[in-house]
């Protein structure tokens, strides 16, 4: 029973030791800002975790220092799903008289426990004439607003990266906005790439007795070569100025910043000047590629027992600070014992700023035979410029175990990462085999067919189209350009159609159509053939152009009584009585065919 | 015909029935026919019996067993009854070829391998065989101009077709180019094009001429000697070894004056046989 009881009261400490120390008190103290003016406002503030409804601390009275009454705060927080309780209280401190003050150390009581909390110092400088932009009288803002670039080497070396600071000085009364812009930086020997400047905040500093706001911007340069090289850059950053107007403030004015921005250039207060000295060449590794910083290196085989002619893959590994994205695969002196590919970069992984980072290469080797007990050691060399060395880390020789396969010689295999194109050995040449059956038989020889006449027959068959074209295009060209010559082509073809239709009319005994189609053939043979409009055929122009052409008189004669009985007909509808019948319209028909193929010999 | 003159013949003796008329009419008859047989009988003797591409088939597929059973002369033999027979193709004279390489005839190897490139000159595995046996044999090569490198991308039938086929299309465009006053500059770029390739297949039908006419030929025994002049024991100008290839500049009786680039010579015709033509 004894010895029951104390195994539980050990248990219960254990409880309560467990449970106690998750009620442990931190205080936190801090004061903003810690450099200010005479009279000007700070901020203290005590922050108790651990307690609930903490008390306030008891102040200390300090001189010179005015504490105002606090301001209390809870907060509750969710971590990782636990509540976590936190209590501020908030101090306005006011110094009245300049100086260095330490505020502090405190000893803090909650409930029974106490605990100590260190002390924090400021600094008070009297309280200067500056410029209040706010009441309405500007002042210079570039006399009051400087720059200065600062670093912690002054001298690197070649390929080496290094950190330059810019600090910007700004008034307490003056505000700048989040823009900066540095210009006029050199093109050439220094690389200073302005997408990796690195805002490392704001705090507040002295300068001859007057605050200033003293904004850190970091730059990463890389030294390209060597040489020395003056660095007075540009600064270019946004000044916000209130809207001094006195206009009447709207409704809405109140929920809108009347601030405009002015671009202000401050030139570097001191030039900064860096020397870029030369890799040394004393004591330069064999090995070394070009690696400036401090690396660390790892390389590893894969498998490391294997058949001859099996590959082997060999992974190096590169990771560290400085010129990173430079550092290149460390070459293996693998000699004439192994069949070695191009190494290849597996991975990559390099900071914004290029200054540190890890790279993966991998390199396939194949050894060529059984003999061969390992892979060589591999090297890499760097430069690490802070201690102004070169280091050469090796690893290896890595041990083999190959066995011989059962052919003779190695045997070399595709490797496991690309298809490597090979062409076959060549043992023996000989003739290709014969044709298994021809593409077709010929009766004697292919081209006898064009000496036959028929295929000459046939080639002379475009030729003769295409003058016969021609022909028929000339022809047509010539009508169209002559219309006389057309008309007179007509002209046979119009008479046709009359006498055709005088036939049907004397076989239906018709005169009115007979004499109808005799007075057509007439007027149009007549009027193609001479060239006359419709209305210009008669029988006085025609026989004079007929006459004019050389017809006799006998036809012309015949002529003139064929358009006298036309007339005849259409006027007085009367006929000389010997020719009403069908004979005699034949016959006038005939004569008159006659007439028109005498017309058509003239020209 | 003679159904036309039976017509005729009774058309006009309608009217007539006479015997005299008849006996005039098989007269007549008769003597048709008999004008007819110098057409017909000649023919009829004229034709041996022909062999079926089916037959020449059979033919070449017997030729190539006995090939694989190393009867090597049965299989020239076989294959020379088709050549015979007027069953000419580039695998026929290409197995030809194989068959005398496997003798160890080189000249006759590249003779056939030869006629073989005439009539299929873009087959890889007849150029294959050919340029390895000349490797083997070691003989002298015809010159390869411009001309006859073009001329070489195509047998002669082919470049005849092409000449043939840009020739109408010429002739087409210019029918269009008359006839037509619309897009004439289209018809005068395709009549340019067709014209282009007319004159390249004409060039390359006139080198193929040229090779028929002045006709390669192959040295099959060899080496033997070209001569100055076509007579036994003159002197000799250059060597020719077997399998040269050269061509043919002139006859006289049973002498050939061959030439290789400038030389030329005189040798038996016993020694050589011309490439084209091949009987």
């Amino acid at each position: 029973m004894p010895e029951m009881k104390s195994k539980q009261i050990i248990i219960f400490m254990c409880l309560l030791g467990s449970i106690s120390s998750g009620w442990s008190i931190t205080v936190d103290f801090d004061i903003t800002p810690k450099t200010l003016r005479v009279n000007e406002a700070a901020t203290a503030t005590f922050t108790i975790q651990g307690v609930r409804s903490p008390p306030p601390p008891n102040w200390p009275r300090i001189p010179g220092v005015t504490i105002y009454a606090p301001r209390k705060i809870h907060k509750s927080i969710n971590i990782n799903g636990r509540a976590e309780e936190y209590t501020s209280y908030q101090y306005k401190i006011v110094p009245t008289k300049p100086g260095h003050f330490n505020i502090g150390p405190f000893s803090y009581s909650a409930g029974d426990k106490t605990i100590g909390v260190s002390a924090q110092s400021i600094k008070v400088v009297p309280a200067g004439g500056s410029a209040n932009l706010s009441r309405g009288q500007p002042a210079n803002p570039t006399q009051q607003i400087s720059a200065s670039l600062t670093t912690k080497r002054t001298t690197v070396y070649h390929q080496e990266t290094f950190d330059i600071d810019l600090l910007v000085y700004t008034p307490t009364e003056l505000q700048l906005n989040n823009q900066i812009n540095i210009l006029n930086l050199p093109n050439s020997g220094l690389s200073i790439p302005q997408k990796q400047l690195r805002d490392l905040g704001t705090k507040r500093d002295t300068i001859n007795q007057k605050i200033y706001n003293v904004r850190r911007i970091r730059l990463q340069a890389k030294a390209l070569t060597q040489g020395t090289f003056k660095l007075n850059p540009t600064v270019r950053v946004g000044l916000l100025l209130r809207d001094q107007s006195r206009r009447r403030r709207g409704f809405f004015d109140s929920f809108f910043s009347r601030t405009q921005v002015k671009p202000l250039d401050i030139r570097i207060t001191t030039p900064l000047e860096i020397n870029v000295l030369p890799l040394p060449q004393q004591d330069r590794p064999p090995h070394f590629s070009g690696a400036v910083g401090s690396f660390s290196f790892t390389a590893d085989i894969k498998p490391d027992e294997l058949q001859t002619g099996d590959p082997v893959t060999i992974t190096m590994t590169i990771h560290g600070n400085g010129n990173i994205d430079a550092v290149s695969t460390p070459k293996i002196n693998l000699g004439a014992d192994f069949k070695s590919y191009d190494p290849k970069l597996l991975s990559s992984e390099i900071n914004n700023t290029q200054t540190a980072g890890r790279k993966v290469f991998e390199q396939v080797v194949i050894p060529k035979s059984a003999a061969i007990s390992d892979i060589p050691a591999i090297h890499f060399s760097y430069f690490n410029p802070s201690k102004k060395k070169y280091h050469t880390i090796t690893k290896g020789p890595f041990p083999l175990t190959i066995r011989a396969t059962g052919e003779n010689g190695a045997k070399v295999v595709q490797g496991n990462s690309e298809t490597i194109q090979r062409t076959a050995r060549i043992i023996g040449t000989d003739i290709i085999y014969l044709k298994a059956s021809p593409k077709r038989w010929h009766r004697g020889a292919p081209w006898l067919y064009a000496e036959r006449k028929g295929f000459w027959f046939l080639q002379s068959l475009p030729a003769l189209a295409l003058i016969g074209i021609y022909i028929m295009v000339r022809r047509r060209d010539v009508l169209h350009a002559d219309t006389a010559k057309a008309r007179r082509h007509k002209a046979p073809k119009s008479a046709r159609a009359g006498i055709q239709k005088a036939q049907e009319a004397i076989r239906t005994g018709n005169l009115s159509l007979f004499y109808e189609s005799l007075d057509q053939i007439l007027t149009e043979y007549f009027g193609h053939r001479l060239n006359l409009a419709p209305g210009e055929v008669s029988c006085q122009r025609v026989c004079r152009m007929l006459r004019g052409k050389g017809l006799d008189q006998v036809h012309l004669e015949r002529l003139k009584s064929m358009f006298e009985q036309c007339d005849n007909y259409r006027f007085s509808r009367s006929t000389s009585s010997d020719q009403d019948g069908t004979e005699g319209l034949q016959a006038q028909l005939d004569d008159l065919n006659a007439l028109l193929k005498t017309c058509e010999k003239i020209k | 015909m003679m159904n036309d003159m039976e017509t005729y013949g009774l058309k006009a003796r309608r009217k007539t029935t006479s015997p005299a008329a008849k006996r005039k009419r098989m007269r007549s008859v008769a003597l048709w026919i008999i004008m007819l047989q110098p057409v017909s009988i000649p023919t009829a003797l004229s034709t041996p019996k022909e062999w079926t591409p089916a037959q020449a088939d059979q033919i070449f597929y017997k030729a190539g067993a006995l090939y694989d059973e190393g009867e090597l002369d049965q299989a020239i033999e076989t294959y020379n009854e088709l050549v015979d027979h007027d069953y000419i193709s580039a695998a026929l004279f290409f197995n030809l070829g194989n068959c005398h390489f496997k003798k160890g005839a080189l000249g006759e190897a590249i003779l056939h391998y030869r006629r073989a490139s005439y009539l299929d000159p873009r087959d890889a595995e007849i150029t294959a065989n050919l340029n390895f046996a000349i490797e083997n044999a070691g003989g002298l090569q015809p010159a390869k101009t411009i001309w006859n490198l073009l001329a070489r991308q195509c047998g002669l039938r082919g470049w005849i077709r092409i000449a043939t086929g840009s020739y109408w299309l010429i002739a087409i465009a210019m029918g269009v180019y008359l006839w037509f006053t619309r897009k004439r500059k289209i018809v005068l770029r395709i009549a340019g094009a067709a014209g282009t390739v007319w004159i390249l297949s004409m060039i390359a039908v006139s080198a193929w001429s040229s090779t028929l006419k002045r006709p390669e030929i192959v040295i099959l025994k060899g080496p033997t000697q070209a001569l100055y002049a076509p007579i036994e024991g003159s002197t000799a100008h250059f060597e020719i070894p077997e399998g040269s290839i050269l061509r043919l500049d002139e006859r006289s009786e049973s002498w050939l004056k061959v030439r290789s680039g400038k030389q030329s010579g005189w040798i038996p015709n016993t020694v050589c046989d011309t490439v084209y033509p091949w009987r």
